[in-house]
C-alpha cells in the first residue's frame, strides 16, 4: 500500500496507507493518535477536528493522502499533562469539560483561532467554533474559558 | 464516491493532462473537495495538484479575481473596498467545512443549496475553465446554463473567477435561509443593483435553493429596471411577481411557505444591496 | 440531618477527569478496541411494517471475512425489554434479539461479524430477505383506530408485573389517576378550557454515539465495555436474552460521551455479547449516526388534551390531562414517561379536582426512550402554556397566577400517592422549596417589569418576554438504589467504588466531595472508580435525576461508616474515649485539642501495627421521597413576523436544586438542557417519508444548536437545603430542559398575540400560526 508523510505534531513521519479511500482520521486513530474521535462520519460534529496547515479540518473526511507533505496537529500536541495548553487549562478551570467527547476537537479549533486572532471577539469566537458541536454544556462553560484566554492573551500583548 | 488510487501532480496543467488519460475514472481534488461530478458509488482517482498556485486572490482592473483553489475561509478572510463574498462566506457550512471547501469545488458541481452559484450569478461573474491547455472564459450564466459537471470533463478545470470590484452606487444582497447557522439553505437570495440618481439603472437578483437550481429572475428585474429605488414599490414589486416562479420546500418546508419566505427575502436582499448602493453614493 | 459547615461540597472543585478529558486520553469504549476485533453491522428493515417471508444468510456467511452472522433462525427467542429500569420492569417484554416480524424502518433484521467494517458493510447486503408487506400504523389516528393493524400480534409477549396491556389495541401501556372531583371543578370554575397540544420526536445526539465491545475472559466470561448509563441493567438484560447466567457476564464502564437519557437502554450489547461467545473474539460494534436517529432512542411524541377549570380569583379548580404517547414500535418506556407526565409536573401547582389519563401507543415509527425531562418535559409545554392562557383569561399577570398557585414546603399533592412506576407512588410532602425566590430573581434578571402585552406591539419584528415554573424529581422513591464502597489507604486516600454512573455528568467528582466533606479531608483524596459489575457495588444507574440525591446519599453514609472505624481506631491509638474525638482536616484530634493523629497514621496503625484490619465499609441506599427541584424561567426572544422565525436572546435559569454539591457542574447541567430545550423547541425535527421512513437522519439535517446558535443564558442557583439529601442536596440534571418550549411559547404569545399547540415552533409553523391568526402586520 501507499505510503504517505507528513509532520505531525512537529514531527516528520511516515504513514502506510490501508487503502486510498482511508479517511485522515483512521490513519491517526490506526496509528495510536485516539484522542481524535469519530462523533459522525459525515463532516458535522466537529469531534474529529484536527488542524491541517493552520486550518481546521474534520479529519473524518478528509482524505488522508491529502495530507501529504502537510503540517497537523492533533490533541496530542496540545500540552502535556504536567503543562497543559492554556486553552485546556481554561476549559478545566471553567468546568466547561462534562463528558469530554468534543473538547479535543473544541480545543484545536480554538488553537486555530488563536494562532490567527490572539483576542477574538464574541462574533469571531462564534464564526470559529461553529464546527464543533457538543450536547452536554450549552457551550456556556467553553464560550467563557475561550473569552478568557482571549481577555488574557490581550493583556499579554499590550 | 470510493477513491481506489490518488496521483499527485505538479501544475493543474499536468493535472488536466493526466485526468484527460484517466477519462470518467479522474477526479480533481483540492483542499478538501472535488471539482469533477461523481455520485456515491462511484470508485474515483483521485488527481491531486499543487494547491499553492490557484490560491490567490487578485485586484486589477476593476475586478477581483479569485483561484479556485481558494478556501471559502480565504474569501472570508479577504477584506478590500467592494468586495462582498466575505458576506457569502460567512454563512457558509461550519468553520472545518468553509476551511476544506473551495470556490472551484463549490461551483463545480452545482447542489440547489450551493451558495455560490448563486452570487456568482447575481456578481456576472467570468469563470475561467482550463480546456485544451489554454483558459476559456465562461460568462456565469453560460456556464451555469447546465450542471457544470456535465461539461467539466475531458481535463477540463475551474481555474479562477473574476467578479467586479463593487464601485460607489454599487450594491449587494444576501439572503440565506436555514434552520441553524451550519445548517444547509432553504432559500438563497443574492442581488446585485446598480443605483444612478436613486433609480435602478441595473439589478440582478438570484435564488437557489427552494427554486431547485440557481436561477436569475428576470420577470422582477425587468419590473424594477428603470424605476426608483423605493421599498414600498419594491415590496409591491416583488409580492406580485415571485408568484411567477415555482417555489418548492426544503428541508421540511412546504411549498405554500417557500413562496411566501421567496417573497420576505427577495425583498430582504433588495433592501440590502438598496442601502448599500445609497450609503456608498454619500 | 444536621446542618454542618461545609468545606467541599458547595465548592467548585474541579471536575477530577476534566484535564485529562481535555487531552484527549484514551478513555471511552472505541479507545480500548483491540486491533483484531470483528465489527458488527445490522441489516435494517427497510419497511416500517412486515413480515420476514424467508431469509437466506448462506451468502454473507461464506464470505471472506465474515465470522458470523446472526438472525432470528440461530439465536434464542426470549421476549425482554431494552429499557434499563428497575426490576421486574414497569414495561411489557415485546423484544426479541431478533425476530420474524418488523415492526420500524430500522428494527433488527440480521447482524453481521466481520474482520472489517467494509466487509460486514459488503456482507449485510448480500443477506436476501423476503418480506411480506404489513400494513404500517404512522401515526396516533392510526393507531386508535378501529380495526388498526396489531404491531404485537405475537403471542409471547407479556408484561413481567400486573399492568395494563393491550397488544391488540396497539396499548402498550396506560396509567392515570382521579383526585377530588374533576367534573364538579370544572362546574365550579368562572372559565372553562379545553385545548390540545402535540410534541414532536427528537434524539438525544450524544456526541459519542451508542458503542460497545465484547471480548471474552480467560475465564471464559463476557466482558462488556460498553457505552451505557445502566451497567447493572445492562448485565441483567443480557444474560436474560442470551439465556446466561448474570455471574457470566462483566460489565465496565469506562468514559462515557454523553447519554442523556439514550443509553439507558441494552441496543447493541447483546448483539456483540453474542458474537463474541460463539467468535470468541472481541466484538466491536458502534452505530453510524444514521442509525441513532433512525434506531437509537428517541423522546416520544405526545398528544396532549387539556381541560382546566379557573376561578376569577385565580383559583384553580379543575385540571384535566387526557394523553397518548407514541412508544413507536416497542413500548420500554412508554409507562413510566406517561407516569411522568403526570407525577413530575401536577404538584407544582395547587389543584384539588384532577382527571388524568394516559396510554401509551404503538406505531409503527421509530421507538421512545428516556430522554433527560421523561415526560415533564411534554406535559410542561402543555400546563406551562395553559397556566398563561388562564391567567390572560381572568386578566392577572402570569408571574402573580403562578406566585398564588404553586406548591408550598410542608405541602403534599395526590399526584405522589397515586403515580408510580407501574404501582402506586409513594405520598410526600415538600421539604425544601425556593421556588418563591425563583420566581423573584428571575423576573428581576429578565425585567419582567418592562413587559408589555402583544397588543402594544407592531411592526415585522416583535419582541416578547415569556417565563414558566418548573419542578421534576430526584429518583424514583422506593425503586431505585445505590450503594458505594470506600477503603481507606495508608496516606490517608481513600479508593471510592460506586455504582452510580457518571456519563459525562461529573458524577465522579460529586461523589468524591460527598465523601470528602463526610470524612473531613479533600476531594483530592478521594480515587473514584465508576462503574464495574465485578468491581463496584451495585447501583441502578444514571437515570430519573437520581445520581447526586440517591447515589450521593449512598455514598454519605458509606463514608460516615468509614469515619467511624476511623475514629474508633483512632480512640485506640489515642487511648481515648470515642466522644472526645472529632475528625478534623483529614486528623482525629480530642476535643481538648491537645492530641491528633492524621489519617495516615491511623490508616497505618490500621494496616501495620496493632489489631490490623482494613478500614472500609459499603452503604446501600433506597430513598422514600422524590424531592422535586424547582426552576423558574424567563425568555425574552423577537419574532421576524414576516417569516415566523424566532431568536431567542436572552434565557434566564432561577434553579433551586437544594444544595449544589459542585455549583460550577451543575450550572452546567442547567446550561446544557436549556439550550437542549431551545434547540427541542425550535429546530429539532423527526421528518418522515409516507412510508414511515425518517428523512432527515443526519446532523446536517437534523439541526442542534452550535455555539454560534446559542443565546445569552444566565444560571442563578437559588439555594434550598433538602433535608432528605446528601448535605442538602437535590436533583438538577433533568429540570431545565422543560423551559425552553413553554417559556417560548408563552413569549411567542407575549410578541405577537398568537399562540403555538404543536412543538417544534419551526419557522414555518410560526409563520402559519400568524397567518391564521391574522397578526396584524
Amino acid at each position: 500500500m501507499k505510503k504517505i508523510s507528513f509532520t505531525l505534531n512537529g514531527e516528520e513521519k511516515e504513514f502506510v496507507l490501508d487503502s486510498a479511500d482511508e479517511k485522515l482520521l483512521n490513519l491517526l486513530r490506526r496509528y495510536g493518535y485516539k484522542g481524535t474521535k469519530w462523533g459522525c462520519g459525515e463532516g458535522a460534529c466537529g469531534t474529529c477536528t484536527v488542524i491541517l496547515n493552520g486550518k481546521t479540518v474534520y479529519s473524518c473526511i478528509t482524505y488522508a493522502f491529502l495530507a501529504e507533505g502537510s503540517e497537523i496537529w492533533t490533541i496530542e500536541g496540545m500540552g502535556t499533562r504536567k503543562n497543559p495548553h492554556p486553552i485546556q487549562k481554561a476549559l478545566v478551570k471553567e468546568g466547561a469539560v462534562q463528558c469530554g467527547y468534543c473538547i479535543p476537537g473544541m480545543v484545536l479549533s480554538a488553537k486555530a483561532m488563536f494562532d490567527k486572532i490572539p483576542s477574538p471577539n464574541d462574533l469571531e469566537i462564534r464564526e470559529y467554533m461553529d464546527g464543533n458541536l457538543c450536547r452536554c454544556t450549552g457551550y456556556e462553560k467553553i464560550y467563557t474559558a475561550l473569552k478568557k484566554v482571549a481577555e488574557s492573551n490581550a493583556e499579554g500583548g499590550k | 464516491m470510493k477513491i481506489v488510487d490518488f496521483v499527485s501532480t505538479g501544475s493543474v496543467e499536468q493535472a488536466s493532462t493526466v485526468l484527460k488519460q484517466l477519462g470518467a475514472k479522474g477526479i480533481l481534488m483540492a483542499g478538501g473537495t472535488a471539482f469533477h461530478f461523481f455520485s456515491s458509488e462511484d470508485e474515483k482517482t483521485a488527481v491531486v495538484p499543487d494547491d499553492e498556485q490557484l490560491k490567490f486572490i487578485s485586484e486589477n482592473n476593476g475586478f477581483f479575481e479569485i483561484g479556485s483553489f481558494a478556501s471559502i475561509s480565504d474569501l472570508r478572510e479577504f477584506s478590500n473596498q467592494g468586495w462582498v463574498l466575505d458576506r457569502v462566506a460567512e454563512e457558509f457550512a461550519t468553520q472545518q467545512i468553509r476551511n476544506m471547501s473551495t470556490l472551484g469545488g463549490n461551483i463545480s458541481q452545482v447542489f440547489p443549496w450551493s451558495d455560490f452559484p448563486v452570487v456568482l450569478l447575481a456578481l456576472s461573474a467570468e469563470i475561467n475553465v482550463l480546456e485544451e491547455k489554454e483558459s476559456r472564459a465562461y460568462e456565469a450564466v453560460d456556464f451555469f446554463r447546465q450542471q457544470p459537471g456535465k461539461f467539466l470533463k475531458n481535463g477540463k478545470i475551474v481555474k479562477s473567477v473574476k467578479i467586479p470590484v463593487l464601485e460607489k452606487g454599487e450594491g449587494f444582497g444576501y439572503k440565506k435561509e436555514k434552520r441553524t447557522n451550519a445548517a444547509f439553505s432553504t432559500l438563497t437570495v443574492a442581488v446585485y443593483v446598480k443605483l444612478e440618481k436613486g433609480s435602478i439603472k441595473d439589478i440582478k437578483i438570484v435564488s437557489g435553493a427552494s427554486m431547485g437550481m440557481p436561477k436569475r429572475l428576470g420577470i422582477i428585474e425587468n419590473e424594477l429596471k428603470g424605476k426608483k429605488a423605493d421599498t414600498g414599490m419594491l415590496k409591491e414589486k416583488v409580492k406580485a411577481l415571485a408568484g411567477q416562479y415555482s417555489w418548492k420546500g426544503k428541508e421540511g418546508t412546504t411549498k405554500e411557505y417557500a413562496g411566501c419566505l421567496a417573497q420576505t427575502r427577495i425583498t430582504d436582499a433588495i433592501v440590502e444591496a438598496f442601502n448599500e448602493a445609497e450609503s456608498e453614493v454619500e | 440531618m444536621e446542618k454542618k459547615k461545609m468545606n467541599v461540597v458547595n465548592t467548585s472543585v474541579e471536575k477530577i477527569d476534566s484535564l485529562y478529558l481535555s487531552q484527549g486520553k484514551s478513555c471511552y469504549v472505541e479507545d480500548f478496541m483491540p486491533d483484531n476485533a470483528l465489527h458488527v453491522k445490522m441489516l435494517w428493515s427497510p419497511h416500517a411494517h412486515a413480515r420476514i417471508k424467508s431469509i437466506d444468510i448462506s451468502e454473507a456467511e461464506n464470505m471472506d471475512g465474515v465470522r458470523g452472522v446472526l438472525y432470528y433462525g440461530n439465536v434464542p427467542r426470549i421476549p425482554h425489554c431494552t429499557a434499563g429500569q428497575g426490576y421486574p420492569e414497569p414495561s411489557p417484554y415485546d423484544t426479541y434479539m431478533f425476530d420474524t416480524k418488523v415492526r420500524y424502518v430500522g428494527d433488527r433484521v440480521a447482524a453481521v461479524a466481520a474482520e472489517t467494517e467494509e466487509i460486514a458493510e459488503k456482507a449485510v447486503k448480500k443477506i436476501k430477505v423476503e418480506y411480506e408487506l404489513l400494513e404500517p400504523v404512522l401515526s396516533f389516528d392510526d393507531a386508535l383506530k378501529e380495526n388498526a393493524p396489531v404491531i404485537h400480534d405475537e403471542e409471547e409477549s407479556f408484561v413481567p408485573i400486573p399492568i395494563p396491556y393491550e397488544p391488540e389495541k396497539n396499548i402498550a401501556a396506560r396509567v392515570g389517576m382521579e383526585a377530588g372531583d374533576f367534573k364538579q371543578g370544572l362546574k365550579d370554575a368562572d372559565f372553562t378550557f379545553d385545548e390540545m397540544f402535540e410534541t414532536g420526536y427528537a434524539q438525544h445526539t450524544p456526541m459519542e454515539p451508542y458503542v460497545t465491545l465484547a471480548q471474552i475472559d480467560n475465564f471464559g466470561r463476557i466482558v462488556i465495555t460498553t457505552s451505557t448509563q445502566v451497567p447493572f441493567h445492562c448485565r441483567r438484560i443480557v444474560a436474560n436474552t442470551l439465556d446466561i447466567p448474570v455471574g457470566r457476564i462483566r460489565v465496565i464502564k469506562p468514559r462515557i460521551g454523553g447519554g442523556f437519557g439514550c443509553k439507558q437502554e441494552m441496543l447493541i450489547e447483546d448483539v456483540a455479547a453474542m458474537f463474541s461467545l460463539r467468535t470468541d473474539m472481541p466484538v466491536f460494534f458502534r452505530f453510524t449516526r444514521e442509525e441513532m436517529f433512525k434506531t437509537g432512542r428517541t423522546r416520544h411524541p405526545i398528544r396532549f388534551r387539556m381541560q382546566y377549570g379557573v376561578k376569577k380569583n385565580g383559583e384553580i379548580t379543575a385540571l384535566g390531562m387526557d394523553a397518548v404517547n407514541n412508544t413507536g414500535a416497542y413500548g420500554g418506556h412508554g409507562l413510566t414517561v406517561m407516569s411522568c407526565c403526570g407525577s413530575k409536573v401536577f404538584p407544582l401547582y395547587h389543584v384539588n379536582n384532577i382527571h388524568f389519563d394516559a396510554k401509551a401507543i404503538y406505531t409503527n415509527l421509530p421507538v421512545g426512550g428516556a430522554y433527560r425531562g421523561f415526560g415533564a418535559t411534554q406535559a410542561f409545554f402543555a400546563v406551562e402554556s395553559m397556566m398563561d392562557v388562564m391567567a390572560e383569561a381572568i386578566g392577572m399577570d402570569p408571574v402573580e397566577f403562578r406566585k398564588i398557585n404553586h406548591i408550598r414546603s410542608g405541602e403534599s399533592h395526590p399526584a405522589f400517592a397515586a403515580l408510580g412506576e407501574g404501582k402506586d407512588g409513594t405520598p410526600m410532602s415538600i421539604g425544601s422549596n425556593a421556588l418563591a425566590e425563583c420566581i423573584e430573581i428571575g423576573a428581576k434578571e429578565i425585567g419582567w417589569h418592562r413587559r408589555t402585552g402583544h397588543k402594544e406591539k407592531s411592526g415585522r419584528y416583535r419582541r416578547g418576554i415569556g417565563m414558566c415554573c418548573l419542578m421534576q424529581g430526584s429518583s424514583v422513591p422506593e425503586i431505585d438504589m445505590g450503594a458505594a464502597s470506600i477503603k481507606m489507604n495508608e496516606d490517608g486516600s481513600f479508593n471510592v467504588h460506586v455504582g452510580a454512573t457518571d456519563l459525562g455528568t461529573g458524577s465522579d467528582t460529586v461523589m468524591a466531595q460527598i465523601a470528602a466533606e463526610e470524612l473531613e479531608t479533600t476531594a483530592d483524596k478521594m480515587i473514584v472508580y465508576s462503574s464495574d459489575t465485578d468491581m463496584t457495588p451495585f447501583d441502578v444507574g444514571a437515570y430519573a435525576s437520581s445520581t447526586t440525591y440517591l447515589s450521593g446519599e449512598a455514598c454519605r453514609k458509606t463514608a460516615a461508616k468509614v469515619k467511624q472505624q476511623i475514629l474508633n481506631t483512632a480512640a485506640e491509638m489515642l487511648n481515648s474515649d470515642i466522644n472526645e474525638l472529632e475528625a478534623i482536616g483529614a486528623s482525629v484530634v480530642t476535643k481538648d485539642g491537645k492530641e491528633k493523629v492524621t489519617y495516615s497514621e491511623i490508616s497505618h496503625y490500621s494496616l501495620y501495627e496493632n489489631n490490623q484490619y482494613q478500614i472500609a465499609a459499603v452503604e446501600s441506599h433506597i430513598t422514600h421521597k422524590s424531592p422535586p427541584p424547582f426552576a423558574a424561567h424567563y425568555i425574552e426572544i423577537e419574532v421576524d413576523t414576516y417569516t415566523g422565525e424566532i431568536k431567542v436572546l436572552k434565557y434566564v435559569s432561577a434553579v433551586d436544586c437544594g444544595t449544589a454539591i459542585n455549583p460550577a457542574l451543575a450550572e452546567g447541567q442547567v446550561e446544557g438542557a436549556v439550550l437542549n430545550g431551545i434547540s427541542y423547541a425550535l429546530t429539532e425535527e423527526y421528518r418522515f417519508s409516507e412510508k414511515g421512513k425518517m428523512t432527515n437522519p443526519s446532523l446536517k439535517t437534523y439541526n442542534i444548536f452550535s455555539l454560534r446558535d446559542k443565546p445569552e443564558m444566565k444560571t442563578i442557583l437559588v439555594p434550598s437545603y433538602e433535608d432528605t439529601g446528601p448535605f442538602g442536596a437535590k436533583s438538577v440534571s433533568e429540570i431545565c430542559i422543560n423551559g425552553a418550549m413553554p417559556g417560548i411559547a408563552n413569549a411567542l404569545y407575549n410578541a405577537t398575540g398568537v399562540r403555538v399547540y404543536k412543538a417544534p415552533f419551526t419557522k414555518e409553523r410560526v409563520w402559519k400560526a400568524l397567518q391564521e391568526k391574522k397578526c396584524d402586520f
